[in-house]
């Protein structure tokens, strides 16, 4: 084989490798760097009165920068790029028990609660659901089985349950995270 | 290193940087890995 065209697939597969791995990398650290940028740049803050409401139904927790639409619907491709409301839970204006569900990491989708895990005791939640806020607060962050059902459960009163996977990079166990009405 | 040994090595980490973007794509798809 001539050497010029041996050149040119050396050039190739370079170009090849940076690709791949750019990709890779940046799918890697997006989720990583995101709460800064959006921090720095267009900061996710609480919803006040008379400022103007998202038009979709939305969660916001401003001390980890999410700001993520919520879907509903019955099955797990809702989880794609939003919150998606379990349909065995509540809704925040029927008072019961509201459950959201997102993913932790996904190269394709976004990861919803990719820092779901920086949330403390305290933190502001805020849902906007049909063109109202409700506010709550972090009471309870704790970690399930993935089978642990019963958080999902009617019979604790009006709250928030928001979950997803932990560890990172597993499905092994679920990051739970309860609210109550502030 | 020759030219063919260089485009070896290119290639051994090339297959190998489209074997993790595979298995980054479809497994972290997958709603069973990402939760």
């Amino acid at each position: 084989m001539p050497a010029k065209t041996i050149k040119r697939i050396n050039y190739g597969l370079v170009g090849l490798i940076v690709l791949c791995n750019g990709f890779l990398l940046f799918g890697f650290f997006k989720p990583v760097v995101e709460p800064f940028v959006k921090k720095t740049f267009d900061p996710v803050k609480h919803i006040d009165a008379g400022n103007p409401l998202p038009k979709e139904n939305t969660l916001l927790i401003p001390s980890i920068q999410l700001e993520t639409p919520i879907k509903t619907g019955l099955g797990p491709g809702s989880l794609n790029n939003a919150a998606w409301l379990r349909p065995a839970g509540s809704t925040p204006d029927e008072g019961g028990n509201t459950v959201l569900a997102g993913h932790r990491f996904a190269y394709l989708v976004k990861p919803t609660f990719y820092n779901l895990n920086r949330v403390r005791t305290g933190d502001v939640v805020q849902i906007v659901w049909e063109g109202r806020v409700y506010d709550y607060r972090v009471s309870e962050i704790k970690e399930t089985e993935p089978n642990a059902v019963e958080i999902e459960d009617q019979n604790f009163g009006e709250r928030l349950t928001i979950y997803t996977c932990t560890p990172l990079w597993s499905s092994a166990r679920r990051l739970v995270v309860i609210a109550e009405p502030n | 290193m020759d030219k063919k040994s260089t485009t070896v090595i290119l290639g051994i980490f090339a297959i190998i940087s489209i074997g993790l973007l595979i298995y980054a794509l479809f497994l972290t798809g997958s709603a069973n890995f990402s939760g």
